[in-house]
């Protein structure tokens, strides 16, 4: 078996960097997604995403531009409403994310000739690939890591505690627009690579194993980015040899690095118990 | 009391259930340091937030100095201890709003250092903060506060939840700071605590039942309107010290009401 055979392919090599590049970008983005405890946002924001990409098809309307602007649409909303804390942001995400889900299959089930890419959308395909979403996803995660960049010191503050960080001055509700923004740019930069069903995983399991390796914020930030990347890339790979979608792929070995993580601070958490235990002696 | 930094005039306020604050005046000058008492639900973590300017007076009005700078220490029970922030990410974070950078300059990291060094924390400054005993936890958020320069420092129930001698460290700390002329404004629970470190005490319950010295507002009888419950207040010292008072009344009529719902 030849293991550089895959990359002999053009399609494999766009997919390939698709899949290091979207990976990473979600990995990145989840962070902040996690540490506000909202996980549920990026399953429900990915499924919302999803119906204005149906809508724009239908409507023969760029898809990007559709799921785009019915993604932001979504996250703003889903802002809003969870700011009333009789609601909390579970529900608020759960009942804006579900409707907008069911709207795109109802809107599908009228149109013809979707099947395929309805299949993609939902998967992920790393064979409908092409160099537009590629470029697409560079610049999207060129923005974002940008974005992050400069707001990295008010985006750790709000992501902490926004009421008091609202006390200190800064703007909360732009900034918390500006993190919703972020993800929806995210997830459908995503969405061809990993699938709308996937992307949940991909926002949330790279920021909960770079947790567990640190107690600092910013080498969570930089950790959780470089496990998505490396995932994504050795899931890609793993994909073309046992011939499964290549969302499923990236986030089963996204999987397997938790169980070994988890299982690995555990154990290091026992030793160092018992060296206090040995030291206080 | 020296010039006033922040006021509030006959501000009403409410969540929509009744009134939580009413008629409020209360004015804040530099160097204060003002104890704000009241019983659970009596409105005193609002009245914060009103002076901070986190919420807005539903009637009446707020008047702050131009360029006022606010630091708040929150109740520690509402900071998420398992975030992965360590101890000089948190104080930075003081320093993140008015035009800062996006990286921390050299200049934030020294202030950093030399205030986790007057506190005490200086040894600290990489550990994660849920492994902190329970006054240096405090003083992490004191730093955080203080990095921003601030005029007035808001700290919501900093004696919560604390042992004897994080209160005292804490308090010692509060009065440190008052005699450099930042304002400090604090809720508590703990009388005894405050009557004997704060020159000023303001009792509140839904509105502000009095405000003076320990020894003008810590009277049996602003007790009894402030709590509801009777309590005796005794001299220590020239400081007045609140003690529960015993009611065998009471007593007969919990046992009553005991009955009445088994």
């Amino acid at each position: 078996m030849d293991l550089l055979e895959p990359f002999a392919y053009a399609f494999f090599r766009q997919g390939f960097l698709m899949a290091v590049l979207a990976s990473g970008l979600c990995a990145l983005v989840g962070t902040y997604v996690v540490l506000r405890g909202m996980s549920y946002i990026g399953h429900g924001l990915s499924h919302a995403v999803f119906g204005g990409a149906a809508a724009a098809f239908v409507m023969g309307v760029n898809f990007f531009l559709g799921a785009a602007i019915w993604g932001l649409v979504s996250a703003l909303m889903i802002n809003r409403v969870a700011r009333r804390r009789s609601i909390g942001a579970d529900a608020a995400i759960g009942v804006i994310t579900t409707a907008s889900f069911a709207l795109g299959i109802a809107i599908l089930s009228r149109a013809e000739g979707f099947t395929r890419s309805f299949e993609a959308a939902l998967f992920g395909n790393v064979l409908g690939v092409d160099l537009i979403q590629l470029v697409t996803l560079a610049g999207i995660t060129v923005a974002v890591v940008t974005v992050i960049g400069l707001y990295y010191r008010r985006f750790l503050f709000l992501t902490f505690d926004a009421e008091v960080a609202a006390v200190f001055g800064l703007r909360v509700a732009q900034i918390d627009a500006l993190m919703a923004a972020l993800l929806a740019l995210a997830i459908i930069g995503s969405m061809q690579v990993l699938g709308v069903t996937l992307i949940a995983a991909a926002l949330v399991t790279p920021p909960v194993i770079a947790r567990l390796l640190t107690d600092r914020f910013g080498t969570m930030l930089i950790a959780s980015t470089s496990i998505g990347m490396i995932t994504g890339a050795v899931g890609l790979y793993l994909s073309y040899f046992l011939d499964i979608a290549s969302g499923a792929s990236v986030v089963l070995t996204q999987a397997t690095v938790f169980v070994v993580a988890y299982v690995g601070s555990a154990l290091a958490g026992r030793r160092k118990r018992l060296e206090g235990l040995a030291g206080a002696h | 009391m020296s010039d006033r930094l922040v006021g509030l005039q006959d501000v009403s306020f409410s969540y929509g259930e009744g009134p939580t604050l009413t008629s409020v005046d209360l004015d804040v000058g530099a160097g204060d340091l003002i104890g704000v008492v009241g019983p659970s639900g009596a409105g005193k973590t609002t009245l914060l937030k009103l002076l901070s300017g986190a919420e807005t007076p539903l009637a009446g009005s707020r008047t702050a100095v131009d360029g006022l700078r606010i630091g708040w220490v929150p109740q520690v029970e509402t900071v998420n201890w398992y975030f992965p922030v360590t101890v000089d990410e948190v104080v930075l974070m003081g320093a993140t709003a008015g035009g800062s950078k996006p990286w921390y300059t050299r200049a934030e990291r020294r202030r950093t250092h030399d205030l986790l060094h007057d506190l005490g924390l200086g040894h600290l400054e990489g550990r994660h903060i849920r492994r902190l005993s329970g006054g240096q936890q405090q003083r992490v958020f004191v730093a955080r506060a203080l990095i921003s320069e601030p005029d007035l420092i808001i700290l919501d129930e900093p004696l919560s939840g604390v042992d004897v001698r994080t209160r005292q460290e804490v308090l010692d700390l509060l009065e440190i700071l008052a005699g450099r002329g930042i304002a400090i404004v604090l809720t508590t629970h703990d009388l005894n605590g405050v009557a004997a470190h704060l020159p000023r005490i303001v009792c509140v319950n839904g509105r502000i039942v009095s405000d003076g010295s320990p020894l003008e507002t810590m009277t049996t009888a602003n007790m009894f309107e402030t709590f509801g419950a009777s309590m005796d207040v005794i001299m220590h010292e020239s400081h007045p010290i609140v003690i529960d008072r015993h009611d065998p009344d009471r007593t007969i009529r919990l046992r009553e009401l005991d009955r009445g719902s088994a």
